[in-house]
Order: structure tokens, then C-alpha cells, then sequence
């Protein structure tokens, strides 16, 4: 018979997060269940290893430190000239985003074509190590799959917000150079996923389309 | 007097109404963000494997990532879970570029001295470094997942945002890390604990 613990349960238990009801049924099963109650006795005692003085946090930086790091970041921040903010794609109206949203996914599957056959096909020696989509052959296909997948999604006010915020947090990543055009936000990997293995010249590229640079 | 006052409200005011000071114009609310996070976002850069001047040199970034990103932030969305998440994609990012990691085999820790008269270890020193290597050892996700809840005492809804999982999906990927955690510690699980 399956065990009525499942390892969100578990876990709801063990970090004291379980509805009281939840904790006494918890409680009942894991005196009665062997296995159960082991694998229980494991993780807590993990949890206790490490949440125990003796493991306690890494050693703290001088207090000095921390007001370096404050003036390095208030300079590199507010502390600069106030320059025009780059807000304007989440101030426009309504019906402006989804026109712009959906004028600017047709050009990303125009884009398709240029990466799958056109001046951008990377070579076989170009191609980045792809593709987190088990059966996606190629880079032209990862970003098809994308783009048909925000194209869907895009029928969703919200998303189309969102897809237009990730492209602006990458541009503005991009700009930083900090992170190699990484998606900071959202973390919706499953329209995403594609769009992430680009390599840097074609993100520039998408970008610069979706954001209607 | 009416300063030390202002100074208070200042503590008290939440994220949300910083942020939105910040948008009005009171750029200099944000050094409140940064001295409310920085230490909290070093700590979990440290945990996550990185020496002192990586997570240094990442928590600065971190800051001036959200600063300029402060305008794509959602209203619903928690600042807090938020900048662990550019900490945790930055930190992603720099063991990509360093091909991660520094793996310690767990032979190579030797066994862990317990002190006859006492159930914990000798050393905290050296409790510390097995643990670091056995967090070394658990996937990227993972390890984030553990230093989160369990080092920063994140609520499981906060940790999940912040990696960007479901909440299930969470305390799944939690609990097996501490699965993991647990069969590489084996018996001497019962000598620590």
C-alpha cells in the first residue's frame, strides 16, 4: 500500500509549516510506518546538523566592509545623475503594448527564417551547446518553438507584459554587461527556455526587435 | 531629537513604500534597500559556495542590477525574494563562466573528530567545511533551495520565487537535497546530530 506521505507532506512536516490536522495525520503515519518514520529521523537530522550552532553561518567580513560596499553601490546607483528612465514600455496604454507585442512577434519569426537559413544560421562549429528541449534539433528550432509559445501566450495581456519586461530587464542586463544577457525576471522557463540559449548576437538581435529599439 | 525620530520612520517604512519613494524621486531611499539586504545577500553568496571577494563583488552587483531594474518589479511582487533572485542568477551565472566547482572528494575530509565529551564536533571550523563540501556537491538548484530555507529562513513561497519553481516543486527539490544530504552523511548524522 502507498505511504499517504508524499514529500511535499514530509516536508510541511519536518519544517512545521503542516496545517495542525495535516500534522497529527502526519504524526499517527509515521508511528505506525517504519520507513516512514527513517526517512523522517534522516531529514531531521540533517535539519538539525545544520541549523545547529556548531554549523553556524560563514565568517562575517569586518563591519568597515559593509560600508564600503553601501558608497560602491550608492555611487554606481542614486548617487548618479538622474538620466532618463527607460520605463516607458510598462506606462504604455493598453492596446499600444499588444499592437507592439504582436508587431514585434511577427519580425521575431521573420528572425526565425534568418537563423534557421538566412545570414545569421550559425555554422555547426557556432552553434552553442543547445538545447534544453529534449527533441529540439537545432537553434532555429529552440527559438521557433519560443516564438510560437509567446505568440500563444501573447493572446494574455499579462504575459505579453510580461515577455516585454524580461526583454527590457535583458537589455538593461546586456547594457550592465554583468550578466551576458541572462533573463533576470521572469523566471518563466517554459516560454523562455529557447530564447536562453541563444548565443549573445542573437539576443542582441531579439531584443532588439522585441523591445522595438 | 526630531532627527533620531526621522531616522526611525525611516527603519520602519517597508520595502514597498521605499520603492515607491525611490519612484517619486527619493533616490537615496535606496540606500536603505542596501543596508536592510546586503549583509542577508552576502551571507547567502558565501553559503552558495563563493569566497569572500566573489559574493562581495556579486552583492555589489546584485544592488545595482536592482536598482536599475526597480521599475520592472511588480507591485505584488516581494523585493525580497526578488533580489535573491538576481543574487541566485548572478551566482549562477559566475559558476558558469568559472565551469564550476571546486569539488572536494569526501574522502579527502577524512572522518569528522567528535570530542568524547561532547555529542558535537571539536572544531565548528571543521563542521562547517564538510557541510560547505557536501552543499559543493548538490545541483546548483538544489544547494539554492537549502540556503534559502534553511540558512536564510526564507518562507517556502518566497524560496520558490526566488528560484523560480512552484511551491511544490520546491519542497520537492528540497527534500532531495536533504535526501542527498543524508545519505552522504550517513552514520555520522547520528555523531553531529
Amino acid at each position: 500500500m502507498k505511504c499517504p506521505i508524499d514529500e511535499t507532506l514530509m516536508i510541511d512536516y519536518l519544517e512545521g509549516c503542516c496545517e495542525p490536522g495535516a500534522a497529527a495525520q502526519v504524526r499517527s503515519h509515521l508511528e505506525q510506518c517504519p520507513a516512514c518514520r527513517r526517512e523522517y529521523e534522516e531529514l531531521a537530522g540533517v535539519r538539525r546538523m545544520m541549523a545547529g550552532p556548531a554549523a553556524g553561518p560563514p565568517d562575517e567580513p569586518p563591519e568597515s566592509f559593509w560600508a564600503e560596499n553601501a558608497r560602491v553601490v550608492a555611487e554606481a546607483t542614486y548617487l548618479q545623475p538622474a538620466r532618463l528612465e527607460r520605463r516607458w514600455a510598462l506606462r504604455l496604454p493598453r492596446a499600444a503594448m499588444t499592437g507592439t507585442l504582436a508587431a514585434a512577434a511577427v519580425l521575431l519569426l521573420t528572425l526565425t527564417w534568418l537563423f534557421e537559413s538566412g545570414p545569421f544560421s550559425p555554422g555547426p562549429e557556432t552553434v552553442p551547446a543547445v538545447v534544453s528541449l529534449e527533441d529540439t534539433p537545432s537553434v532555429g528550432q529552440a527559438l521557433q518553438d519560443s516564438l510560437w509559445m509567446l505568440w500563444r501566450e501573447m493572446q494574455e495581456f499579462e504575459m505579453a507584459a510580461k515577455a516585454l519586461e524580461s526583454a527590457y530587464a535583458l537589455q538593461l542586463e546586456s547594457d550592465s554587461g554583468a550578466a551576458g544577457g541572462e533573463l533576470l525576471y521572469p523566471s518563466d522557463y517554459t516560454v523562455y527556455d529557447g530564447l536562453q540559449d541563444l548565443n549573445d548576437e542573437q539576443v542582441d538581435q531579439v531584443i532588439f526587435l522585441a523591445a522595438g529599439y | 531629537m526630531k532627527s533620531q525620530r526621522e531616522g526611525r520612520d525611516l527603519y520602519q517604512m517597508s520595502d514597498e513604500q521605499l520603492i515607491l519613494a525611490i519612484e517619486r524621486g527619493e533616490r537615496d531611499k535606496f540606500g536603505l534597500l542596501v543596508e536592510s539586504y546586503q549583509r542577508r545577500i552576502y551571507r547567502f553568496l558565501r553559503n552558495m559556495g563563493l569566497d569572500h571577494d566573489e559574493a562581495a563583488d556579486i552583492t555589489q552587483n546584485t544592488f545595482i542590477l536592482a536598482y536599475k531594474n526597480l521599475g520592472s518589479i511588480q507591485r505584488n511582487k516581494c523585493f525580497r525574494s526578488w533580489l535573491f533572485t538576481i543574487a541566485a542568477n548572478q551566482a549562477r551565472n559566475y559558476f558558469r563562466k568559472r565551469s564550476r566547482q571546486r569539488q572536494v572528494p569526501l574522502d579527502d575530509l577524512g572522518p569528522l573528530a567528535v570530542d568524547e565529551n561532547q555529542s558535537l564536533p571539536v572544531e565548528r571550523g571543521q563542521l562547517r567545511e564538510r557541510l560547505e563540501a557536501l552543499l559543493d556537491r548538490l545541483p546548483l538548484k538544489q544547494r539554492q533551495v537549502v540556503v534559502m530555507r534553511v540558512f536564510e529562513q526564507l518562507p517556502f513561497d518566497e524560496v520558490a520565487l526566488a528560484c523560480g519553481l512552484g511551491l511544490s516543486n520546491a519542497k520537492v527539490t528540497y527534500h532531495r537535497a536533504m535526501k542527498k544530504l543524508a545519505g552522504w552523511l550517513g552514520p555520522s548524522l547520528s555523531e553531529i546530530s
